[in-house]
This record gives structure tokens, sequence and C-alpha cells, in this order.
């Protein structure tokens, strides 16, 4: 028996040995194969990361995904020539007329979670948006803010998605104000079309980010992906978050585009039921599987609020959201909280919900 | 045990150093920043020495520092400042950009693997 005792303490001992070499090992997030690749695409800024498998192809996977990119923000750029633009055109005048068919997915997408948003995320309400002049930021809007008359006078035309009838390729609109800005969905849908891009060429790990809207499938070799989550109020990241296999995390928030006006913040999201810029949450994440729905949901509960982010995330179908209200304190339902790591010393206060 | 499992022993606790250099560690602060203008690299340089950098972008200067392993925008001609305000970054994987200008920051990690975030939700 003590020779049988002697030899399980050896084997346990090379076995701690080996264990904590082999522990060290599985902890590295190797990076031998990770492609990285940076840069500006129609005025996004875009990254993709392809971890694992051959470097060749990775890099032919980005070429083909920069070039959709490309071929669809031609399509959804609302303010120059192109699909969307001409069919904002033929909605002015009124009358059914063939639509372009890579808009008509997103059409029927986007009047889906409009109306499940109770109308906080609405995208016909272009006109509002170019009144306060943030359709562009080449030239960045300066200001000053439009007047309450000509904020009532849009609003008085109530351009919805619900305006819009499509009848197979024909579409027409009920109401001759309805003008299509897709900012709010656009760049989580074109994460969402790239990620298939990604599949269909075998790539099994990467992310695709696309102005922080971001879709990641697989991982990084034995690790999760890791990916920091801005902090609205302060510098650097608030929280990181280890994301699942095919999970988009996305982020709308008042800091990204705005002016300033005698010492007044405007910012470009817009509440569609007062004309003015939503007020009272910095920024709203929402954390879902598909980064279309995620980057809706997340201009709606930035429009929502502190009140009523949460009914509005509930009605949407959410089921994982965190807001930050001005002061800093975050809002979150009980399954975020639990995925979240916050990267900021202290933690800001938290409120949790209940669950989504 | 043997004097062979103390030999055993003694290469895996020598080798243990060199895996941490190889791999790094989850979390460890970045060691180089990589500076991109538009599509191209601009500059790749180490935390370790202090400096400013003048960044040409498509608006105009931006102004980079680099201080006690940390890198930040000091001032750049984009109307938000929402590079300045973003503050320093030092660990792998942290990223800044000034959009308007066409001028980026990233922080690589120490070793293969060391970005602690592998992106940034902004």
């Amino acid at each position: 028996m003590r020779a049988l005792g002697y030899l399980w303490s050896q084997r346990i001992e090379r076995g701690f040995v080996l264990a904590a070499l082999l522990g060290l090992c599985a902890c590295s997030r190797g990076n031998d194969t990770l492609y990285k690749e940076s840069g500006y695409a129609m005025g996004a800024l875009v990254e993709f990361t392809v971890y694992g498998g051959d470097e060749a192809r990775a890099k032919a996977a980005v070429a083909t995904a920069q070039s959709d990119l490309s071929f669809l923000h031609g399509v959804f750029d609302p303010w120059h020539p192109g699909s969307l633009a001409r069919m904002n055109s033929l909605f002015a005048l009124g009358g059914r007329f063939t639509a372009a068919t890579s808009v008509l997915p997103l059409i029927a997408k986007s009047t889906e979670l409009s109306q499940r948003s109770g109308g906080l995320f609405n995208p016909a309400i272009g006109n509002l948006i170019r009144l306060w002049g943030f359709q562009t930021d080449d030239p960045p809007p300066k200001g000053p803010p439009p007047t309450p008359a000509q904020i009532a006078t849009v609003l008085a035309q109530q351009p919805r998605m619900s305006d819009l009838r499509v009848y197979g390729v024909e579409i027409e609109s009920r109401n001759p104000a309805v003008l299509l800005d897709f900012g709010g969905i656009a760049q989580g849908y074109a994460a969402d079309v790239l990620i298939e891009g990604f599949k269909l060429a075998g790539i099994q790990n990467a992310i695709v980010n696309i102005s922080g809207d971001v879709h990641v499938i697989g991982s990084h070799g034995t690790q999760p992906w890791r990916i920091g989550i801005r902090n609205p109020r302060g510098p650097g990241v608030l929280a990181s978050l280890q994301m699942h296999s095919d999970e988009s995390v996305v982020t709308s928030g008042d800091y990204e585009r705005f002016f300033m006006c005698e010492g007044k913040r405007y910012h470009h999201i817009l509440d569609p039921r007062t004309g003015m810029p939503s007020q009272g949450a910095a920024s709203a994440t929402v954390i879902d599987a598909e980064t279309t729905f995620a980057d809706a949901a997340a201009t709606a509960l930035m429009v929502a609020g502190v009140k009523d982010w949460h009914a509005v995330a509930k009605a949407m179908g959410v089921k994982s959201a965190l807001l930050v209200d001005d002061a800093g304190r975050v809002y979150m339902d009980p399954a975020t909280a639990k995925r979240i790591h916050f990267e900021v010393d202290p933690p800001p206060p938290v409120v949790l919900s209940e669950p989504l | 045990m043997t004097r062979g499992d103390y030999v055993v022993l003694t290469l895996c606790v020598l080798a243990l150093p060199a895996l941490f250099v190889r791999y790094g560690l989850p979390g460890s602060v970045g060691t180089q920043a990589r500076i991109n203008v538009g599509n191209a690299i601009y500059a790749q340089v180490p935390l370790s020495r202090a400096r400013v950098m003048r960044v040409p972008g498509s608006l105009g200067i931006s102004e980079i520092e680099i201080r006690d392993g940390q890198i930040r925008f000091n001032s750049s001609p984009c109307q938000g400042q929402q590079c300045v305000h973003s503050g320093w970054a030092k660990r792998g994987g942290e990223f800044i950009a000034c959009v308007p200008n066409r001028v980026s920051l990233s922080v690589l990690g120490q070793g293969a693997g060391g970005d602690y975030y592998d992106s940034i939700n902004f």
C-alpha cells in the first residue's frame, strides 16, 4: 500500500506540473495566425479581425468584405445619388414604382422593428435629420439648432415606416414626407451581411467592427473574443464583455456626433416624438445574435431613456441591454450584469432591472 | 520523487518565464502603439519613450502624446474632440480614432496574443 501511495503521489505531482503548464498555454491568446485590417470605408471606421486558418484566405475574405461594404454604402446612402436616394425622391412624388431590390429586406426589417419600438426607432424621419444637419459629417454639423416652428412643421408630416406599401418588387409611400435614412440600422445590417460572407468563405473565427457595431463568430483560440465597451462619460473603456460565437454588441451614444451651440450640446440621435435630440441616456448598448436588430434596438433604447428603456426593450424582444445615464449610472438587466466586467475603478453605480 | 522528477520539475519552472514572455498575460499593458492615417500605417512606436508626435490627417495635424507607457490624442482639428476626450490608452487592443481627421491609434499588447481587447465597441 505504501508503494502504491508513493506512486500516486508521484503521479499527482507530475500531473500538477503538467496541468500548470498546459493551463498556461490554454490561457494564452496566441495570435500566430491573427489577421487584422482596419481603415476607412465610405466614411466609416471599419476593422476586420480573423483568427486561425490560412492568412491568404483571410486576406481574400477581407477584400471581398470591403468590396461588399462599398456596394452596401452605395445602396443605403440616402444623401448621394444611389438606390435609396432614388427611392426617396420617388416617395416624395407619390405613386408606385419598382424598388431597388437590395433595399427591400432592410425596409421590411425596419418596418417591423419600428413598430415593435413604438415608433422610437423610425428611419422615415430623414427630413428631420436633414433639418438638424446630421445627414453628413463632411462638413460636420455646426448648428444653430432648427427653430421650434421648423421642427413642428416637419413633425406634423408624421412620416412613418407604416406609410410604405410593398407589392412584390414595387413600392409606394402614402406619405410624401417619408425620407428613409437607415443611419440607425444600416451599419448593423452591413456587419451581419459581411459576417455571412465570412462564413461562406470558410472563416470560422472573426470580428467585423463597423463604426463600433461589432459582430463576432467563433473565438480567439481557446478564449472567447473580448470586446471593450467605450465609456460615454469618461476616458477609455467602461466595461468588457466576453462574446459568445455569432453574437453582436452595438452601442448608440450621444458622444458620437454632435455640435455645440451657446454652450449646449446637440447630439444626432433624434427623438421622433419631439424632433429634439434624445435626453437622459448617454449611451445604450444591446447584445444580440443579430447586429441589425441590436443596432435598431440600441437607437430605440437611447430615445426611450432611463424611464422607459426596460419597457421598450421588452416590447422589442431585447434579451440583454445596458444603459448609461447622464450621471454615469449604469442600468442593466440581471443577465447582462452577469456577463459585464467593469474596467473602471471604482465601478459605476448600477441599477439592476427586472429580467428581460 | 526521483532525481529525474526533480530535473523535470526544475526545467518546467525555468520554462515558465519564457512562456510568460511568449504568450503574455491577459490584461497586460501594451508595449507599442500603431498610428494609422487613412488606411495606411503611419508609424509603430514604443510606449516606453515619452514623446509628442504631430500626425498630419485629412483635416490637419493631430497631436499624439506618449508618456508613462500610455498614448493619447492631445489635440486634433476635429469639431467633436471625441478622440481627445477618450483620454489615455494603455492596454493591448485599446483603440482611439479621430474619424474626421482619419487618424487612429491602437495599443499593441505584449507578446503574441497580448491584446486585452480584441475590438472596441463605441
